[in-house]
């Protein structure tokens, strides 16, 4: 599904990603943790296709294409999805245009035809049940007024329907209350399945007892410095990143 | 040399030529208007872009060209002229003018209780009821373009609501301009004249084809107590015009008036209105945007003064620029000594979408009063990255992205256009301006 080798990238003149070597495939869940500042999010911008960060070596390679050379949107119609960790506010268009046009888009780029805006709704509507979202979010206005749990849910409907291949989840448990948190869990996990591989970025274990990953990476200064299993999230948890660093230095020292 | 000197300025030779035949011409206090107006414009002369308040409008190419007033279109017929607008309706009450002459409208619902007719008639056969408004008009505070509208004008709308009276069907005001092969001009006047306690919904519609024209109207509103209207705005003139709407709002206590003004035309136009809050717990809401896009230029000046305690007013502007448009904004909020409790909010936010675009925003308070509450403020900015971002990464392409964030900017302008019919009309005229696609329709 997903093949990162030796990524290297940096913003100006700051080299951020040293070297990332990551290998997902179908129907793994990867959780990625690390101490902030150690390139967590600039991985996912680069995965979603955000400008302003310079490839400096390495490939990524999506499904045997090269996802770098991609422009963003096609990303996303091929199946790549980013949940933001600050999903941006956008007055004047409501969720449902919003994500009608979303999907759409898929579907026109899939060769399918595009839904009406009477199947979207019904479609979009089932999508709202499934993940257990109000669907009173669709008809707002984009995030406009969220609180941080609303726009965190509103990034789960929107995955939900545009049934990705490949989820990126970039702190998407971060300024949660323990509600919003199992809520935003079960979506993620009723959205599992053999075909569907996540990439759960965060800080804290906490969303790991909910969303119980496959795989745990730390990623820290720019390099995955430690892999494991999901047992190596309590590790880190009860430690701290500490450890994990001194043992790599160790390990290259 | 010579020749200049003896050679009278041709807006001055046009004024005296046409002076006789101008309507209501017998009539002692309408002559003595003219006379006035004509002598302040020319003691004021023409603005430049250097003129505060003119940034960017080209007053000096209008000064530069030899005017002729439009003649009377002697075949045209209202009801093909109502084919041209894009906002009239069955229920509407429309008035329809040629290059700013009161096409008499046989199909025409009757006005009903209430005055809507041509000013140049009403002036004739009923001139003492409109002394009252006029007679003793200030003309020392008339700006250059006001000035020459008083003195000059030919016709427009007359609007008298009386107390109490509500009407149920708006009001149109269609303005049409065909442009000759000469450079010709109009200068419309309009009064809407609001009895204690009536209530209007009021449409001015501008349209007209590419040519050399100029539109000078003015239009003054005089708001009894507890009266409220409600007027909609919609330029659309062609290009190589010049459009100046010129809009007076008298408001006594307790009346409410909303303005929503939406400048699309490919004109060179300007807006000034000044709002005049003169009784307690009078309102106004001023809300408008333009468009200027290849080298159009769009100008608005706005003054709102506070008189009374208890006065509110909200004002928003937005400007959309592309291409090598030009936009300037000033606004002033003016409160009195007397406006304790003023609510004020005055705001003009612009996104500039080429290069090459210019815009000036200037948003002012001269604040009199200790005891009010008053904000205002300006934005100019690029398309939002950040956001274009979040909406490519869900999948709309660059162009399809860029045309949303455009829908969203305008949105909260459009949306508070109260009438629906009207709504979705300039919804699809911006739509065809930016070539905007599935955003204006809701699923």
């Amino acid at each position: 599904m997903l093949e990162i080798k030796n990524l290297c990238a940096k913003i100006g003149d700051k080299q951020i990603l040293k070297g990332i070597n990551l290998t997902v495939k179908a129907g793994e869940v990867h959780a990625i943790m690390g101490p902030n500042g150690s390139g967590k999010s600039t991985l996912s911008y680069i995965l979603a296709g955000r400008e302003g960060y310079e490839v400096t070596d390495g490939q990524v390679l999506y499904e045997g294409k090269d996802l770098l050379s991609m422009p963003t949107e096609v990303r996303s119609r091929e199946g790549v999805f980013l949940a933001f960790q600050y999903p941006v506010e956008i007055h004047g268009v409501t969720n449902k245009y919003f994500l009608k046009a979303a999907v759409n888009a898929k579907l026109k780029h899939q060769g399918k035809t595009e839904m009406s805006a009477g199947q979207f709704l019904s479609f979009v509507k089932e999508k709202a049940k499934t993940v257990e979202m109000d669907e009173a979010l669709l008809s707002r206005q984009v995030n406009a007024g969220f609180s941080g749990g609303e726009k965190k849910r509103n990034e789960i409907l929107q995955m939900a329907a545009l049934e990705p291949k490949l989820a990126i989840l970039d702190e998407t448990d971060s300024g949660l209350d323990i509600d919003a948190l199992k809520i935003v869990s079960h979506g993620i996990n009723v959205m599992r399945n053999p075909q569907r591989s996540f990439l759960v970025i965060t800080h804290y274990q906490r969303l790991l007892d909910y969303v119980v990953p496959d795989f745990v990476h730390v990623l820290s200064d720019g390099r995955i410095i430690r892999s494991g299993g999901k047992e190596l999230a309590y590790q880190l948890e009860k430690e701290g990143y500490a450890w994990a660093k001194e043992e790599f230095a160790g390990l290259k020292g | 040399m010579k020749d200049a000197i003896l050679e009278k300025p041709p807006l001055e030779l046009e004024f005296e030529q046409a002076l006789p035949y101008l309507p209501a011409g017998e009539v002692s206090w309408v002559e003595r208007l003219r006379k006035r107006s004509f002598e302040r414009f020319t003691q004021s002369g023409f603005p430049s872009e250097q003129t505060p308040g003119w940034k960017f409008f080209p007053a000096s190419k209008i000064e530069e060209t030899s005017w002729k007033l439009f003649e009377f279109p002697i075949n045209a017929r209202a009801a093909d002229l109502r084919l041209s607008s894009l906002l009239a309706k069955e229920n509407f009450f429309s008035l329809c003018f040629l290059n700013g002459y009161y096409l008499p409208d046989l199909k025409g619902s009757r006005s009903e209780g209430f005055i809507a007719a041509s000013l140049a008639a009403l002036l004739k056969n009923n001139p003492e009821r409109f002394e009252n408004f006029w007679g003793h008009r200030p003309v020392g505070s008339l700006g250059a373009f006001e000035a020459l509208n008083g003195s000059l004008f030919q016709d427009g709308a007359a609007i008298v609501l009386p107390q109490g009276f509500s009407s149920l069907n708006p009001i149109h005001l269609f303005f049409l301009n065909h442009p000759l092969n000469h450079a010709a001009m109009t200068h419309p006047l309009n009064l809407i004249a609001l009895g204690p306690r009536s209530k209007a919904v009021i449409v001015q519609e501008y349209a007209g084809q590419a040519g050399v024209c100029l539109n000078n109207t003015v239009t003054e509103i005089f708001l009894d107590e507890g009266a409220q209207l409600d007027l909609i705005i919609l330029e659309r003139e062609g290009a190589g015009s010049f459009h100046l709407g010129s809009i007076a709002v008298h408001q006594a206590s307790n009346s409410r008036f909303s303005v929503s003004s939406i400048f699309l035309g490919e004109s060179s136009s300007r807006q000034e209105i000044s709002v005049e809050l003169q009784g307690e717990n009078a309102e106004c809401q001023i809300n408008g945007l333009y468009r200027p896009s290849a080298s159009q230029s769009k100008n608005i000046k706005t003054t709102i003064t506070h008189f009374k305690p208890n006065t509110r007013s909200v004002e928003l502007y937005k400007g959309i620029l592309d291409g090598q448009g030009k936009a300037a904004f000033e606004g002033l909020i003016a409160v009195k000594p007397e406006a304790q409790k003023t609510d004020a909010s005055l705001h003009n936010k612009n996104l500039i979408l080429s290069e090459e675009a210019q815009v000036h925003t200037s948003p002012e308070f001269k604040i009199e009063a200790d005891d009010v509450r008053c904000k205002h403020g300006s934005a100019i900015g690029q398309m939002d990255l950040g956001a274009l971002f979040y909406l490519k990464s869900r999948g709309l392409g660059d162009k399809e992205a860029r045309e949303a964030l455009i829908y969203a900017f305008q949105s909260e302008i459009i949306s508070a256009i109260s009438l629906e019919s009207v709504r979705t009309a300039i919804l699809s005229l911006l739509s065809q301006k930016s070539g905007l696609g599935d955003f204006s329709h809701e699923p």
